[in-house]
């Protein structure tokens, strides 16, 4: 478990975040979301052991030991982060990409070894057809797919019999930029990562439904502090929604899955708020 | 083994042989070789140093000269052979040699540390930032020169235009013997990092969380690179274009991997030098050009394609 306890940061007398608990469990998907500014992308940086001297209080442990006390290979061999955007400074080809993955535990290896298990996961993500394309020539949703599988070489270990469930995944909005398919697939991906693999996600996600249907766990964040947390049933609600984001809305059951489905509506507008009763 | 004396194979094999008259032995000894292999040295250094300088900017316009690093060791140079005359003017030669060398060494470290900080200390890359640094750099060291040269005596004047137009004309046991063993270990050094090269090509951040200690990488591939910097600076001057050319022309035969890329730009490199500087020996022997002008006859028209590419594809500025 990835477990941030009173994480405070202030940066230039600005309070980006305040006292935040939060747990990533093995085998679930942590989804966090808030407003633009509420410091989910300074609680992903966190968890994942970057800037860490900058937290003027809290610690963040994994799997019981401080980050701090973690080598970087080690700590690179335990959790993976996939960021936001990448932009190459020289392109390189796809498969060059992913091995990059493997750097942590590179003298370990053989070269043999480094193409298999690169191979495995061009495969598993359905990149073979695209190894030897340049990266910056691919569409959004292929990029995160070459990224995800990069993490997923760093996070492989033969040892343990492929079993990802000592093992975390961060994703920096891992949507943005990407289609409506596209968000879909992925998220379904990261997802299924975690319930048959047992790899612990922990996402910044925007899209309140793409998260009431794959998030295990939901953190509204809202100014640096935890509105509320905990399995999603219990945090998604019309009060939590309206503190977090200052929006209205609908929580209906979704006519396709089992889960709610949530349409938000502008704040203050009085004509619609006989129709938000759930 | 061409150049203003003319030497046949024939004399090369008996002056090897042991077989030459004293001229002739005294002049491929003493001169040729030891300028051949200067010239495999010193190219092997500027294309490692420039695939090395684009590795650690993430960009292909960062090459030591342009970004001002060579400029800052020639300053320093500059300064400390005028001074070295008043200061360490009773101790012999080398002693003199060495306090330039490490005057320029000294000058590139300084150069690219602040370069690195002005245009990439945040993270993200400002092009213009790094080239302006460069320019500006260029200006004040070429000020600085132009005082020293009012400053300066004869011999030293003739040293620091030397150096501006870049030759290998010095060429002598002596600094093979330094240089040679330094950019060899320099070469191993900053291969050892190719991996973190590789790592940053995905960004700063990226690298941190694939475990590499990016503080410690930038720092040493920073001292390498000034250090093999300051060595040719002080041993044949201002030889610019050789680090922008070589490594560029390998990233499109052979891809960005710097496992391969480093190794290959220094003995492209070195190969490429040998050749330019068999032309500047030959074409108007038995004068000859200073080889930094052949390499600026390439590298800028070569530069100037670079940044229309850049700017085509809408990075630059």
């Amino acid at each position: 478990m990835i477990r941030a306890t009173g994480l405070s940061v202030r940066i230039s007398e600005r309070d980006i975040l305040a006292g935040v608990d939060c747990d990533v469990h093995p085998g679930r998907v942590t989804v966090v979301m808030g407003k633009n500014g509420a410091g989910k992308s300074t609680l992903l940086n966190f968890l994942a052991g970057h800037s860490l001297a900058g937290a003027a209080a809290g610690a963040v442990t994994i799997d019981g030991q401080s980050l701090t006390e973690y080598d970087p290979k080690r700590l690179a061999a335990k959790r993976a982060v996939l960021a936001q955007s990448v932009h190459l400074g020289f392109p390189l080809p796809v498969s060059e990409v992913v091995e990059i993955g493997c750097y942590a535990r590179y003298d370990k290896m053989t070269a043999r070894q480094r193409r298999d298990r690169v191979h495995h996961y061009l495969e598993l993500l359905e990149l073979i057809d695209l190894r030897d394309r340049s990266f910056p020539t691919l569409s959004g949703g292929e990029k995160k797919r070459v990224l995800l599988a990069k993490c997923l070489l760093q996070l492989d270990d033969e040892s343990t019999n492929n079993t990802l469930s000592n093992k975390y995944l961060l994703l920096d909005e891992p949507t943005a930029a990407l289609d409506v398919e596209q968000q879909y697939r992925f998220v379904q991906l990261a997802t299924n990562l975690a319930r048959e693999r047992g790899l612990g996600v922990f996402a910044v996600l925007h899209d309140l439904n793409l998260a009431a249907r794959f998030a295990d766990d939901l953190l509204f964040l809202r100014d640096g502090r935890v509105v509320t947390a905990g399995p999603k049933a219990s945090v998604l609600t019309k009060t939590t929604i309206r503190t977090t984001f200052d929006v209205d809305c609908l929580i209906q059951d979704h006519p396709h899955f089992d889960g709610p489905l949530i349409t938000t509506l502008p704040y203050g507008k009085p004509d619609f708020a006989p129709a938000c009763t759930p | 083994m061409t150049g203003a004396y003319d030497l046949a194979l024939a004399d090369l094999w008996s002056a090897l042989t042991g077989r030459a008259e004293a001229l002739e032995q005294f002049l491929i000894w003493q001169v040729r070789i030891p300028r051949l292999l200067l010239a495999v040295i010193v190219g092997g250094a500027l294309a490692i140093t420039g695939a090395a300088t684009q590795g650690l900017f993430r960009n292909p316009l960062a090459e030591p000269t342009l970004i001002g690093v060579t400029s800052g060791a020639m300053l320093f140079a500059v300064v400390a052979l005028v001074f070295s005359a008043s200061f360490l003017g009773a101790s012999p030669l080398w002693v003199q040699q060495l306090g330039v060398s490490l005057a320029a060494f000294i000058g590139a470290l300084l150069t690219t540390s602040i370069v690195y900080r002005l245009a990439a200390g945040r993270g993200r890359l400002n092009i213009a930032t790094m080239l302006l640094a460069g320019i500006a750099i260029a200006a004040l060291a070429s000020a600085f020169i132009g005082l020293m040269v009012y400053q300066s005596t004869e011999s030293q004047l003739r040293d620091i235009t030397f150096w501006s137009l870049g030759s290998l004309g010095g060429a002598n046991w002596m600094q093979v013997a330094v240089a040679g063993p330094l950019v060899l270990i320099g070469t191993y050094f900053l291969r050892r990092d190719a991996l973190a090269l590789n790592a940053f090509l995905l960004g700063e951040r990226e690298a941190e969380q694939l475990g590499f200690r990016v503080d410690s990488v930038k720092k040493r591939v920073i001292i390498w690179v000034a250090l093999l910097v300051g060595v040719c600076i002080s041993l044949t001057g201002l030889i610019g274009f050789v680090g922008l050319v070589i490594p560029h022309l390998l990233r499109l035969w052979q891809g960005t991997d710097y496992r391969r890329l480093l190794l290959y730009s220094a003995l492209l490199g070195a190969s490429f030098l040998l050749f330019a500087d068999t032309l500047a020996r030959t074409i108007v022997a038995p004068a000859e050009l200073p080889i930094g002008i052949l390499t600026a006859l390439v590298g800028a028209p070569f530069f100037l394609w670079l940044l229309l590419r850049e700017r085509r594809k809408n990075v630059l500025l």
